[in-house]
């Protein structure tokens, strides 16, 4: 986990920023808060697969945050906000009953350590952002609205589902913002856990046979990585009240077949890609999952599928090993 | 509890795939460019069928009218957006300019969720409460796509009828589609053929066609359609320019019989001029006698014959350019399009057909 510490002359602006996970949407959110130029980070261990070890991790991080805090003077204390951000997420849609488990429990760990500082400074906004997932919640919904009730049908959505509940019971002091984002793709190293779009693009340049869980006919909503970066850190520094949760759903509003997807790619790598299709029960991911365009937030601008596509392929030709 | 382990087999329903296609979902797709006056009635019209669909049992769902603005010319976008603000189903796509029908048809098709989507024109030719009989054609006979053809004399003009079924008649020919008869902008396609059709369209490919590289099933259903704007004003969407523009692109996105048929003729050319050239050279050295000018029918002959080889060899390189044509365009190797989901509405229209059977032998 990192925490970034602003370095500039604390006013009512966030003070702390405690990021965990800088996975696919975590690294992208790290890069927005450095590239604002005013926060330091630093980088605190955090164990993601022993639980008493997470515990202790816990505990330090909490003295560690406790000791910045005492430090400030009342006024920034009582000015001031400390945004906590979970993007962390190993268990992807093939998530086991373990995996959920374990991956609650870590949730819950950090979710003590925001208890921990909200009863020991009573002063200072607290925030919460939690990067849950549309497609977990609404897998097989279509035309998903603000007003969907959640419908998980395996453990990656009762995973994100509880976790959003967990939040939701934490004190009314703490300002709550849930995002829900759809299919997200993106590309932040090759040894990062790549999507559908980042693996037909890295193949595709690698002539390697791409594996579809699904059909050509599935339909998603795909959303960038970058562009929910970019919402997460513009939210970070609204204003914000302490009386509700805000649910934000991060889609397109355009459902794109995987079919049109591997077009798209064909045309930004300028020739044909190989495809095969396997799916098991443990693996089938072929229910279509769409949004309506008129639940999206209104700040949120996310650019056109086609055009992320091309940005994804731009970062894995520069910055990738694709050996 | 969770459930998980859910799978789609071909050769049985398991709970989760009952619960996802417990209803069909159904999209519109209308383009819309100067149909101000024609919008209101038009969504009364579609908002009574999903009504209808909502208080009954018919396993069918309108879940979204897409209106695609093609820069419009009058104040269809500001009449959408009013009665939108009621209807959140309907579902608005503005297009940056006039990109013309079929490319704005393809966006709404591509921001579409349903499992079958119906393509309406603006201005009522199409009536939506037909989508009913054109589904139930497409499930019963097991087709991806039905085109509604008029009944009667669409335009109510003799002479713009036959131009339009003999324009049609024509490309089909030299297209060797013999679909291209059937096509009309009130069309029922399957979302995932229609999706899949609508990603590849590119400049110059022609939508129809490119729907029939993903499918050869399909069908036309005769239902009463007028051009009222034609009836009352005289004046078609479709001008001549337009039809010669469809005709080019319908053809740019056919193999065409044309490059093959010349070909043919080219070969045929050569082989004659062959045959005759043998003739000329038997007469030439064991009857001399019966030329009475020298010169003149080897002249013809080597001309006929140099002009097939061209031919043919023309033809060599233009079904080349095809291919590659073909290939640029999108047209698949193969496509996989699942059409389980039809049992729903058989079994819906088994159940209705032995329901309307009790109750007449309960009447008699």
């Amino acid at each position: 986990m990192i925490v970034f510490q602003k370095q500039t002359q604390p006013d009512k602006e966030i003070q702390l920023v405690v990021l965990f996970g800088a996975g696919l949407i975590g690294s992208s959110v790290c890069n927005k808060i450095n590239k604002l130029g005013e926060y330091s980070s630093t980088l605190l261990p955090f164990s993601w697969n022993n639980s008493a070890q997470s515990r202790q991790d816990a505990n330090k991080i909490s003295l560690y945050l406790s000791s910045i805090l005492a430090s400030y003077s009342t006024d920034i204390l009582s000015s001031g906000k400390i945004a906590f951000i979970w993007t962390a997420g190993k268990a992807g849609f093939t998530a086991s009953e373990t995996d959920w488990h374990d991956e609650l429990a870590n949730f819950n760990t950090v979710l003590s350590i925001v208890k921990h500082i909200a009863e020991q400074f009573p002063e200072p906004l607290l925030l919460f952002h939690l990067l849950s997932s549309a497609g977990g919640l609404f897998e097989g919904q279509r035309l998903v609205h603000n007003s969907t009730p959640p419908k998980p049908q395996r453990y990656y959505g009762q995973l994100k589902y509880d976790q959003e509940k967990a939040l939701e019971q934490l004190s009314r002091r703490i300002t709550k913002t849930i995002y829900r984002p759809t299919s997200v793709y993106g590309f932040t190293g090759a040894s990062q856990r790549m999507g559908l779009i980042s693996t037909l693009i890295s193949n595709g340049i690698k002539n390697k046979v791409s594996t579809i869980f699904g059909s050509l006919s599935t339909l998603r909503d795909y959303v960038l990585n970058d562009d929910i970066a970019t919402h997460i850190r513009n939210n970070l520094f609204i204003k914000h009240t302490n009386e509700d949760v805000f649910f934000h759903l991060l889609a397109s509003g355009k459902p794109s077949s995987i079919y049109e997807i591997r077009c798209f790619v064909e045309q930004v790598l300028g020739k044909k890609i190989y495809l095969q299709f396997h799916s098991t029960p443990e693996t089938d991911n072929s229910t279509d999952i769409t949004v309506n365009a008129s639940a999206l937030p209104p700040a949120w601008t996310p650019i056109s599928v086609k055009n992320g596509i091309r940005c994804v392929h731009e970062k894995i030709l520069s910055g990738s090993d694709l050996s | 509890m969770l459930v998980i382990n859910f799978r789609f087999h071909s050769t049985h329903l398991t709970h989760k795939t009952i619960t996802k296609m417990n209803t069909i979902g159904v999209s519109t797709v209308t383009p819309v460019y100067a149909g101000s006056s024609f919008l209101p009635e038009l969504i009364d019209r579609i908002e009574q069928i999903r009504e209808k669909w909502d208080n009954s049992d018919y396993p069918l769902e309108l879940i979204e009218a897409i209106f695609v603005n093609d820069d419009s010319i009058d104040d269809s976008l500001q009449v959408l957006y009013e009665i939108q603000k009621e209807k959140p189903w309907i579902k608005i796509i503005n297009l940056s300019r006039n990109f013309g029908q079929h490319q704005a048809t393809v966006a709404g098709i591509l921001h579409s969720s349903g499992d079958w989507v119906v393509t309406l024109d603006e201005d009522l030719q199409h009536n939506p409460l037909l989508i009913e009989t054109m589904l139930e054609h497409a499930v019963t006979s097991g087709f991806d796509i039905v085109y509604a053809t008029p009944e009667e004399c669409v335009h109510e003009n003799f002479f713009r009828d036959w131009s339009s079924k003999t324009f049609k008649s024509i490309i089909s020919y030299i297209t060797d589609n013999t679909h291209v008869r059937k096509f009309n902008s009130f069309r029922l396609i399957r979302g995932t053929i229609g999706r899949a059709a609508s990603s590849v369209c590119s400049h110059g490919t022609y939508f129809d066609i490119a729907l029939c590289w993903f499918t050869n099933n399909v069908s036309s259903i005769r239902l009463p359609l007028k051009d009222q704007r034609f009836v009352d004003s005289g004046k078609s969407g479709y001008t001549t320019r337009k039809l010669f523009s469809h005709a080019r692109s319908m053809i740019v996105s056919s193999q065409t019989k044309v490059v093959r048929l010349g070909a043919a003729i080219g070969f045929i050319g050569m082989m004659v001029a062959g045959i005759l050239g043998g003739k000329v050279l038997f007469d030439k050295f064991i009857q001399p006698e019966t030329i009475p000018v020298q010169g003149w029918t080897s002249l013809i002959l080597a001309s006929v014959f140099f002009s097939g080889l061209l031919a043919v060899l023309l033809g060599i390189v233009l079904e080349y350019i095809s291919v590659i044509l073909l290939h640029i365009q999108g047209k698949p190797t193969f496509f996989v399009t699942d059409r389980l989901s039809d049992q729903i509405l058989l079994t819906y229209y088994k159940n209705r057909e032995n329901h309307d059977r009790l109750s007449k032998t309960d009447t008699a």
